[in-house]
Parts: structure tokens; C-alpha cells; sequence
């Protein structure tokens, strides 16, 4: 476990003793030094400026995440369900698949104006269907066999959903969880920069504008803890809980 | 309980064709036949697992049926323990339940770390608590060890005198039917028909009429 450990952090350490000594040696005028990366994090922390961008960022993303996931489920569970369905809709999910994020989010800010839906919107639509091809392919796997046994020893019907038909789905919910999550995240700072006037995006563009590399990389590096957190705090135990069973 | 299956075609064969089967309530009945003769078909039908069929099926209660599959069937993701109570048995039966199938040291372990027979096992102590008056047995005893081959048997043969319940077992075995059932049913034929229906001398597994046994067991012998 430890070792474990160890192992992980290791490429971590390695990267920043090579960002230390390319910075001592080279003194690149577009790398900051890692101290200095620091420091603006502290600043933007005291300023109040990372949490309130980060906390809008956050809520859109976590908006955008659970109606995507509700959407995503609905559909995918009934097109898995009904062939009928399945081959009306799977046109358009092909093309929803492919649609460019930026097409979308650009239709949405024009169409909508730049509101808050509107960014949202954008998101949603980016993210559902990806989620809805992950549970259809989940719910085409039920087993039948085990709703049979269910229905010969008549469960009631809440029962055989949540006990029988549900848990099947869980290891599908992980998957559309994890690539959800990590998919939401990247376009939701994309609508910011597009059209936001507050959030990860926004910022990391006005950075931009003014070449604040230092800026760029304190937000960005908050980010990935916070993706790391997540992912130790909740993905990690969850899937670990749903698989016992496997052994 | 009286059977009678107007149609029932399977992959674009028809099985049944004005099929009709009658079996008194109480009997332990063995029935056998050919493989794909549809015997599978009739216990699905018996469950109500089967949408595409016409017929009537009389004196008989869908709702207190127990079923073992050819295959044991458990929710991988649940303890033997919770495979038990999610069907409503509460946690007192259930660990009773599985003392009576010799599992009562399994009963927190999932279906993958239990060995084939055991899971038989587990599949049966689901049927026990579900006390049906209807018993339904696809080959529930093939390939299956011997030791739980037995428990298997020793049980059904107990569930069947506890609950006065009827019960229909498929079996491709002689010595089974002849050692469990009081009736043998044969099925045959495209579409199925039942071609020999033999009653069993009582405990004939026993064989206090070694003569009448012989004799059955010639006549058996053949569809066997």
C-alpha cells in the first residue's frame, strides 16, 4: 500500500525536480519557476479571486454533470430497451456524437444569448450523448436470465428494479460517471472562455491575454487537485463498493 | 392441474400442438423425453415466462411456484446470505435456510467463490424459502457432485412431503426418476405429445416388488 503509494507520487516528484532544473538552468522567460507559481496561487487564494471563479465553475459543471448523467440514462436506458427507439434515435445520435463541442457552444450563446442556461445548455448537450450510448449499451446487457428468477419468485416491481435490474447498471454508472466528469470539466471551461464572465475559463482566458503564464498554471494545477480529490474521495471507494463481489 | 397448449412454436418449429397433460395435485412426477422436445418450453409455460403461446392452464396457482433452472441463477453481487433476503425472507430463515442446504459457513461469501454444486445449493435453499405448493425442476441434479446430488435430493424429497407441494422434475436420469417420482411422464413427437404416462409402485426406489420394478424399469429403459 505504502510502496504503492510511493510509486504513484513518484512520477509526480520526478516532474517537478525536472520543471526546478530545466527553470535553474535555462531560466525560460515563458516557464515560471515553481515557487513563483505558488505564490500567485497564494495571491489569487487571498484575493478571494480562485474561489469565486472556481465555485462558478464548479456549480456549471456540477449542474451540467447531473442533468447530462439524467438525461444520458433516460435515453440510453430506453433506447437499450425498445428496438423501436433505439433505431429511431440512433441516426441522431450519431450526429450528436460527432458534433464539434465548439459548433454547439457557439449556437447555443447566439441562439440563447450569453446566459447562464445558455452555458449550460451547451455543456449538456455535449456531454448526454455519450452518457446515453454507455447506458444503452448496459441496459443491452441486463441479464435475463436474473430478471426471470425475480419474476418466477415475484419480487415486487420497485424491488426487482433497484435490487436486480439497477445493479447490473452500477459498473455502467462508473464508467459513465468517470468519463463524464472528466469530459463536462474540459468543456465547461471552454463555454467560459466563449461567452462567461466568470469562471476557470474566463480567467484562464483574461491570463491568456495578458500572457500571465504563472496565472495559468496556478488555476490549472488547482483543477487537477481538485480531479484528484474527487476521484480518491468518491469515484475510488464507490468503485470499489460495487465491485467487492468480483473479488 | 390440467394442462393445454393450443400452439407454442420455438425458433420456427412448432412445439406444441393441441398439447394436453393433466397432473393431480401432490404427485411428484418425472418427466423426460428427447432433448429440444420442448420440456423446458412447458416448465416456461407452467412459470409464466412464456408470452407467445395459446392454451389454459387449470387448478393451478401461478403465484406460489418455485423454480430451479438449469443453471443455479444467483445474483453475482449479493451474498449467499443476500441472495436469500432479497426475496423477503428475513435474516433468521435465511441463515436457517442455508444451514439445511449445508452452507451456513457460506453465507457471506458471493456466488464466484462458491463451487458449482454449492451454488446449486444456494439456488435450492431460495426455492425452500419461497414454500411453494408448485415445484418446478429443470435437470436441477446434472452434473452435480455426488454429495450435493444427494442433499439436493434428500431435500426436494422433503420440501415435497413438508408443503404437500406437486412436483414436476425434468430428468434425463432413470435412477432418479425412479428413486424420487411416484409417476413417470415420456414426452415425444413433433409437435410434443405425452406418449407413456407409468405410475410408480410406491417407494419403488425401495423396490419392494423387485418383479413390477424389473419391468418398469424395461419399459423406461427405452426412453432413457
Amino acid at each position: 500500500m505504502f510502496r504503492d503509494t510511493i510509486t504513484r507520487a513518484g512520477s509526480i516528484l520526478f516532474l517537478v525536480v525536472l520543471w526546478y532544473a530545466v527553470v535553474g538552468f535555462f531560466q525560460p522567460p515563458l516557464l515560471p519557476s515553481p515557487d513563483a507559481v505558488v505564490d500567485r496561487l497564494l495571491q489569487e487564494i487571498d484575493s478571494g479571486a480562485l474561489w469565486l471563479h472556481l465555485s462558478s465553475t464548479l456549480r456549471r459543471v456540477a449542474i451540467a454533470f447531473f442533468l447530462a448523467m439524467g438525461v444520458g440514462f433516460t435515453l440510453g436506458a430506453i433506447m437499450g430497451r425498445y428496438r423501436r427507439v433505439d433505431q429511431a434515435l440512433d441516426g441522431l445520435l450519431v450526429i450528436a456524437l460527432n458534433l464539434p463541442a465548439l459548433v454547439v457552444i457557439i449556437l447555443s450563446f447566439i441562439w440563447l444569448g450569453l446566459t447562464e442556461w445558455a452555458a449550460i445548455l451547451a455543456v449538456v448537450v455535449n456531454k448526454t450523448p455519450t452518457i446515453a450510448v454507455i447506458f444503452r449499451e448496459g441496459v443491452r446487457s441486463i441479464d435475463r436470465s436474473l430478471m426471470e428468477v425475480a419474476q418466477v419468485y415475484r419480487l415486487p416491481a420497485t424491488r426487482r428494479f433497484l435490487r436486480v435490474w439497477l445493479p447490473q447498471l452500477y459498473p455502467y454508472s462508473l464508467a459513465a460517471t468517470r468519463s463524464g466528469l472528466a469530459l463536462v470539466w474540459k468543456i465547461v471551461l471552454v463555454v467560459e472562455l466563449v461567452g462567461a464572465s466568470d469562471g476557470m475559463g474566463f480567467k484562464l482566458g483574461e491570463f491568456f491575454q495578458f500572457f500571465e503564464i504563472d496565472g495559468v498554471l496556478a488555476y490549472a494545477f488547482t483543477f487537477v487537485a481538485i480531479i484528484l480529490l474527487i476521484e480518491a474521495l468518491l469515484l475510488r471507494p464507490w468503485e470499489r463498493q460495487i465491485s467487492r463481489w468480483r473479488g | 392441474m390440467e394442462i393445454t397448449i393450443a400452439h407454442k412454436a420455438y425458433g420456427g418449429e412448432v412445439l406444441f400442438k393441441d398439447f394436453h397433460c393433466q397432473i393431480s395435485e401432490g404427485a411428484f412426477v418425472a418427466l423426460s423425453g428427447p432433448s429440444g422436445i420442448g420440456k423446458t418450453s412447458l416448465l416456461r409455460i407452467l412459470a409464466g415466462l412464456e408470452q407467445d403461446w395459446t392454451g389454459a392452464i387449470a387448478e393451478f396457482d401461478r403465484e406460489s411456484v418455485g423454480y430451479m433452472f438449469q443453471e443455479a441463477r444467483l445474483m453475482p453481487w449479493l451474498t449467499a446470505l443476500d441472495n436469500l433476503t432479497l426475496f423477503g425472507a428475513t435474516r433468521d430463515e435465511a441463515y436457517q435456510a442455508l444451514d439445511r442446504v449445508g452452507l451456513a459457513e457460506a453465507a457471506g461469501k458471493y456466488p464466484r467463490m462458491l463451487s458449482g454444486g454449492m451454488q446449486r445449493r444456494l439456488a435450492l435453499a431460495r426455492l425452500l424459502l419461497a414454500r411453494p405448493q408448485w415445484i418446478l425442476l429443470d435437470e436441477p441434479f446434472t452434473s452435480l457432485d455426488s454429495h450435493s446430488a444427494a442433499i439436493c435430493r434428500r431435500l426436494i424429497r422433503e420440501l415435497h412431503q413438508e408443503l404437500k407441494a406437486t412436483v414436476l422434475l425434468v430428468t434425463h436420469s432413470l435412477d432418479e426418476a425412479l428413486s424420487l417420482a411416484d409417476e413417470v411422464l415420456i414426452m415425444s413427437g413433433h409437435p410434443a405429445s405425452i406418449s407413456e404416462r407409468i405410475v410408480l409402485p410406491s417407494d419403488s426406489g425401495v423396490a419392494d416388488s423387485p418383479t413390477d420394478l424389473a419391468k418398469i424399469k424395461a419399459t423406461l429403459a427405452v426412453y432413457f
